[in-house]
Parts: structure tokens; C-alpha cells; sequence
């Protein structure tokens, strides 16, 4: 009788640890998906950061100019004696 | 609004819908996902509380892992489009940026070019060069020239009242040396009544062609008289008034020397009866006959034979001046 009692834990143990395995298997898993996602998410954000810069300086460099323009259109409007001639 | 406009005004309406559309698709996104992350924390407390009080912990982790990877499904399709969508926008407003820098170059250039203009219209502005026209060498006539006109007007190019009577005294002049006009004008007349007189200096050139012409024999001069275009006609009708002066018309009183001498009054019988001979040899012949009578007779005394004599001989000179006017027409 004990035989009998000690060889179904046995098996319950190995049934357990083979559920553990598998759930660990599987957290592994979304744990790789989610670090993945992670890494897309830092690498978008580098990218999108990046793009971001560009375009700002971009923008800068296009208010400088047109705030160039700007004050040059002021000054000949200011001066319209300069086409009259 | 009209036709052209609408269109316009269309085309930016859909374009600010779409927009308004993707930014609530957008914003819808990042809600969910926000969202999504209190879902996930709610769902782990609940897998967590039913798994310790609950007694069927299989069915609890079981349908805790189906949660989890329908979870992370959805979160990965919402930063997908999210990402999409933000990559999307960033390139649309990179694009953007690219049409106004292009704009901004294309104004600047303007811009540039005007004030490049302006630059050069001050250069030639301030600039002291004057462009002087040019005309081809044809064309330029230089000063004091005059050119008659189509329709006989004259161009003035300095031309004066003086040059035209300048040239009608030389024209007068020359008719006065080539004949001898009857109604003789204000020159002639001056001529006529200089030449009569005999200067006591005649001038060496005259005197000159007078020893030649002594030397020509009498057929020689009666051939030049005939002949309209020789100098001795021009002579015969010139000089043919020296030795006679009318009674009327000279202004000035005649030489007492002429007609006192027996040897003048030869030559000036001879004219009668030599109506055509040479001027040239019988102005020789008085001059000479002149200079004789100067010579040996110093002192005018006898003025009735002078006179006769130069009646004689105006006679014989209307003679000659009529054939000369006839053989020159």
C-alpha cells in the first residue's frame, strides 16, 4: 500500500513540475514579447525623437528666414521711394 | 464665393477633416492605450485574488495566460498604429517644412534678384558715364556745311547769309570777266568804271599777256575774237571798255592825257574800220599809246580831240559788244 501511495506522488510531483515548466514557458514567452515591444517602443521614440530635432531645426531655421524676410519687407515697405525711381 | 474659389475652399475642408479625423483616430489610440494599461492592472489583481481564494487554480491561470497574450496582442496592434500614426504625421509636417523652405529659397531668390536690380539701376544711377549717341560717319556732316533738301530747302549746318553773297559777287565777278552785261548791275558798272580810267601802275600780269599778245600776229587775234569760249573775247569785251568811256555813265572824269597826242588818235581811227580786232592788241596799243602820251605830255590841255576820240571809239566799242553778246548766245 505505501509502494502504491509513494509512485502517485511521484507522478503528481512530475505532473506539477511539467504545469510549472510550462507556465514558466509561457511567461518566458510574454516576457520576450513585451521586452520586444519595449525595444520597438525605445527605438520608435529614438526615431520619432530624432525626426522631432530635425524638423525643430528645420522650423528654426525657416522662422530665422522668414523673420530675415519679414524685416527686409518692412524696410523696402518702409522705403517705397526705392521702386518709385 | 465663386466657382473658382469653391473648389478650393472644398479641397481644404476634406483636407481639415481628414485631419480632424486622424487626430481622433489618434488621440482614440492613445486613450486606449492608456486605458489598456489600467485594464492590465485591474485584470492582474483580479487573476491574483481569484487564484488565492478560488480552489480551481488551473481554470484560474489558464484563462489568466489567455488574458495576458490577448493583452499584449492588443497592445502591440495599439502602439503599432499609434507608432504609424505618429510616423505619418512627423513625415507630414517634414514635408511641409520641405515646401516652405522651398518657398522661402524661391522669395529669397526674388528678393535677391530685386535688390541685385536695384544695385545695378543705383550703379548706372550714380555712375557719371553719359552714353553719347552714335551715328555712322556718313551721316555727319561737319560744321559750316550746308545740303540742299528734297524740295530745295536748305539743312543748316552753319551756312550764313554771307556765304550766298559771297558767292553771287564771285558769280558776278566771273560773268564780269567772261562778258560785259549792257544794263550792267551795281559790280559791273563798278568794274566799268575802274577800268576805263588807265592806272598809271598796270598790273605785271597784264602786262605780261599784253607783250604776248603784241607778238600774236593779226590773223591769231581775229581767230580768238571769233571764238566765244577764248580768253581773248573774254578780253575784247572787258578791255574794250577801257579805252572808251561813255559820256553818261562814268562817274569819273576822263584822263586828260588820252587826247592829245597825234598817235593816239591813230589807234583810235583805226577802230572803225577794224570793228572785230583784237582787245588784247588795241588795249596794247593805248596803253602804250597812254603811257606815251603820259611820257611826253605830263600836262592834260587839250580836251576837244580827246573827246572826239573817245566817241569815236565808244562808237566802235557797242559795235563790238554786240557781236561779242551775239557770238556768246
Amino acid at each position: 500500500m505505501a509502494r502504491a501511495g509513494g509512485i502517485t506522488n511521484a507522478v503528481n510531483v512530475g505532473i506539477a513540475v511539467q504545469a510549472d515548466w510550462e507556465n514558466r514557458e509561457f511567461i518566458s514567452h510574454i516576457s520576450l514579447n513585451v521586452r520586444r515591444l519595449f525595444d520597438f517602443l525605445l527605438q520608435f521614440e529614438s526615431t520619432t525623437k530624432s525626426k522631432l530635432a530635425n524638423l525643430n531645426e528645420k522650423l528654426d531655421l525657416l522662422e530665422r528666414r522668414l523673420e530675415m524676410l519679414e524685416v527686409q519687407v518692412a524696410t523696402v515697405t518702409a522705403n517705397p521711394s526705392l521702386f518709385t525711381n | 464665393m465663386t466657382a473658382s474659389s469653391f473648389p478650393v475652399s472644398s479641397e481644404a475642408s476634406n483636407y481639415d477633416e481628414v485631419s480632424m479625423q486622424q487626430s481622433m483616430l489618434f488621440s482614440d489610440c492613445l486613450k486606449d492605450l492608456k486605458n489598456l494599461r489600467t485594464q492590465l492592472y485591474s485584470a492582474a489583481e483580479y487573476f491574483e485574488l481569484s487564484y488565492s481564494n478560488d480552489d480551481q487554480k488551473q481554470i484560474v491561470v489558464e484563462t489568466l495566460q489567455d488574458y495576458a497574450v490577448k493583452a499584449l496582442v492588443n497592445t502591440v496592434d495599439h502602439l503599432g498604429s499609434i507608432t504609424y500614426k505618429v510616423n505619418d504625421l512627423l513625415d507630414a509636417k517634414v514635408d511641409e517644412v520641405s515646401r516652405t523652405e522651398l518657398r522661402i529659397s524661391c522669395i529669397e531668390q526674388r528678393l535677391r534678384t530685386c535688390q541685385e536690380y536695384m544695385d545695378r539701376e543705383g550703379l548706372s544711377q550714380q555712375s557719371l558715364i553719359i552714353n553719347t549717341p552714335k551715328f555712322h560717319k556718313r551721316y555727319i556732316l561737319p560744321a559750316g556745311e550746308t545740303t540742299n533738301g528734297p524740295d530745295g530747302a536748305k539743312l543748316k549746318y552753319g551756312c550764313s547769309l554771307d556765304d550766298e553773297d559771297d558767292w553771287r559777287q564771285f558769280k558776278n565777278a566771273i560773268r564780269a570777266t567772261i562778258r560785259d552785261t549792257p544794263p550792267a548791275s551795281n559790280n559791273v558798272q563798278r568794274n566799268r568804271g575802274r577800268s576805263p580810267s588807265p592806272s598809271p601802275r598796270p598790273p605785271p600780269q597784264r602786262s605780261g599777256t599784253f607783250h604776248f599778245t603784241s607778238t600774236t600776229t593779226k590773223k591769231e587775234l581775229d581767230k580768238r575774237t571769233e571764238s566765244p569760249n577764248r580768253f581773248p573775247l573774254v578780253r575784247s569785251g572787258s578791255l574794250a571798255s577801257r579805252p572808251v568811256t561813255p559820256k553818261g555813265s562814268r562817274p569819273t572824269t576822263p584822263n586828260p592825257i588820252w587826247p592829245s597826242t597825234p598817235s593816239f588818235a591813230g589807234p583810235g581811227r583805226q577802230f572803225p574800220s577794224e570793228p572785230r580786232k583784237s582787245a588784247s592788241m588795241r588795249l596794247h596799243a593805248g596803253r602804250k599809246n597812254s603811257q606815251e602820251v603820259e611820257q611826253q605830255h605830263p600836262h592834260p590841255g587839250k580836251g576837244k580831240h580827246l573827246l572826239k576820240a573817245l566817241l569815236s571809239r565808244r562808237k566802235s566799242r557797242k559795235d563790238e559788244m554786240l557781236y561779242t553778246y551775239l557770238d556768246e548766245y
